[in-house]
């Protein structure tokens, strides 16, 4: 049975520990992204490139590097014993590692990123007499970085119950071999159907319908893989979490 | 509290650690699980509490499945290692963040338990010694207030005065309700304290009986020469002269040599066995 308070101490526990290791990395992005305001080498006036630019490759890395070390405890016998003891079910401890790699980062560099950015952009208004526009991202830009953060912490969730040695190469080196299997698969499918196809049809037919209709076929299987890899990661995880000896 | 039935358990195919052991722990007692190096003392610990999941047979507490680490079973059992893993924060930090997941934790006997082993609350673990970091994370085990306690080789690394505290504090601890495991090679330090001997040899229990029962069987004295008398079970020179182990016929009363007992029971298993099975 699930109960909110156990759930709480879990994240409470996750927060903490999470805190202390990815703060300075939070400062660290958070100073480069005051700093891509500006023209560095000019007098530090503010730049025209869109500061947001950076934004979703950054906070998928913050989601990437806390949640290959969510589970970092499990690869040490005495910090492993720690956390499985806790009085706690699967499922509460995996959600609170869940939350605080996925929601609870999104959140917490959407949050801090729009702090800086109105603060120099209001600043920039209070003082100069150029009156400059937020230009926040849009909702559907949030989401979609949320969607990518969601895609790609799910892979590194999932690497850093299975890999106790490196677990952060390890996921990469992995996800650089699907993704070159992936290709070489789709390659030659996509260069079986258009030459298959060719060969049936007359030579005023071949059109670039063929061809459309392959990336068509990839941009689909892409699109629902992008769904569906998630969602198998997380149970995964949740069954490698469940199944961890010590 | 944990009842262990005919387990199976190996790290490797051919060499089964445990062969259909089976163990009973109830309150109110103070076990001592003793064994020679890799015998299995903290593997069968793991496997009471579902860090390891035996091959056949099971493992309960409180009536439970260990492998499903039910939460109403985890928060009355609290397992420490022997090396203990602490974060670099302050004890009081560590205390805030860590105690509310046992409801049962008592903040002032945790504020009692490092005074009486003179540890201030407001250090940083990371910079505190191996043996002060024990003495803390002893102090927090104890404060859980949990039904059962295992506490891996606590002594190690204690220095002698904080032994005799841990002592006094586990003692005074245990309640018909409550039981402490305790792991350990290290017989002396413990010896006044266990009253309940589990030996481990060979992938089985050998003995698991009280001190009352083991002194009714057998009879330890220290004699200066020996002259081989009549029904001796063991005997061992020491400083002191001659150990030696006989059975208790005339029903006399003497102090458990834990030491003598747990090399008796290594190197005859059998005359344990027959002695205290018959």
């Amino acid at each position: 049975m699930f109960s909110f308070n156990r759930f709480y101490e879990q994240l409470k526990i996750v927060l903490f520990h999470g805190t202390r290791k990815h703060g300075t990395m939070l400062l660290i992005f958070l100073l480069y992204f005051l700093l891509s305001h500006f023209n560095i080498f000019n007098h530090m006036t503010l730049s025209d490139k869109d500061p947001y630019s950076s934004f979703e490759l950054i906070t998928v890395l913050a989601a990437v590097l806390s949640s290959i070390e969510v589970f970092g405890r499990l690869r040490m016998v005495n910090s492993g014993i720690n956390y499985l003891m806790l009085p706690a079910t699967t499922l509460e401890k995996f959600l609170a590692a869940f939350l605080y790699t996925t929601i609870g980062t999104f959140l917490v560099y959407t949050l801090s990123f729009g702090v800086v950015h109105a603060l120099i952009i209001g600043g920039n208004n209070l003082t100069s007499s150029v009156e400059l526009a937020y230009s926040f991202p849009s909702a559907v830009e949030l989401w979609n970085v949320f969607k990518t953060l969601l895609f790609i912490q799910s892979l590194f969730f999932l690497g850093s119950l299975v890999f106790k040695k490196s677990p952060l190469a390890m996921t990469l080196l992995v996800i650089i071999s699907c993704i070159l299997v992936f290709t070489f698969v789709m390659s030659w499918q996509f260069f079986h159907q258009i030459t298959f196809d060719n060969n049936l049809l007359k030579p005023d037919e071949i059109g670039s319908l063929q061809a459309e209709d392959a990336f068509s076929m990839i941009k689909n299987a892409l699109t629902i893989g992008s769904w569906i890899l998630p969602f198998a990661c997380w149970t995964a995880a949740y069954f490698r979490l469940k199944s961890t000896q010590i | 509290m944990i009842d262990v039935k005919d387990i199976r358990f190996s790290y490797s195919a051919k060499q089964p650690l445990f062969n259909n052991l089976s163990l009973t722990l109830e309150g109110g007692h103070i076990y001592g699980f003793l064994g020679k190096n890799g015998a299995g003392k903290t593997t069968l610990l793991k496997n009471m509490v579902g860090l390891r999941f035996v091959t056949s047979g099971r493992c309960e507490a409180f009536g439970v499945d260990v492998r499903k680490r039910d939460p109403h079973v985890l928060n009355r059992i609290y397992f420490l290692p022997e090396e203990v893993w602490l974060p670099d924060v302050s004890i009081e930090s560590y205390r805030k963040v860590y105690a509310g997941s046992w409801p049962t934790f008592n903040n002032d006997y945790f504020q009692h338990c490092l005074r009486s082993f003179d540890i201030n609350p407001t250090a940083k673990l990371k910079k505190m010694s191996f043996g002060q970091q024990k003495k803390a994370a002893i102090s927090f085990a104890l404060a859980t207030n949990v039904n059962v306690l295992l506490l891996d080789e606590p002594t190690n690394g204690l220095d002698i005065p904080s032994k005799g505290i841990f002592r006094k504090l586990a003692a005074e601890l245990v309640d018909e309700n409550r039981c402490i495991v305790l792991s350990t090679h290290q017989v002396r330090d413990l010896e006044t304290l266990i009253d309940t001997v589990v030996v481990l040899d060979e992938g089985r229990i050998v003995l698991n009986k009280s001190i009352e029962e083991i002194c009714s069987t057998l009879y330890f004295s220290t004699i200066a020469t020996f002259e081989e008398p009549q029904g001796v079970l063991y005997k061992e020179l020491t400083p002191k002269g001659f150990s030696v182990i006989t059975p208790n016929t005339s029903k006399k009363e003497s102090k458990v040599d834990l030491e003598t007992l747990f090399n008796l029971c290594t190197q005859q298993p059998k005359t344990i066995l027959n002695l205290f099975n018959a």
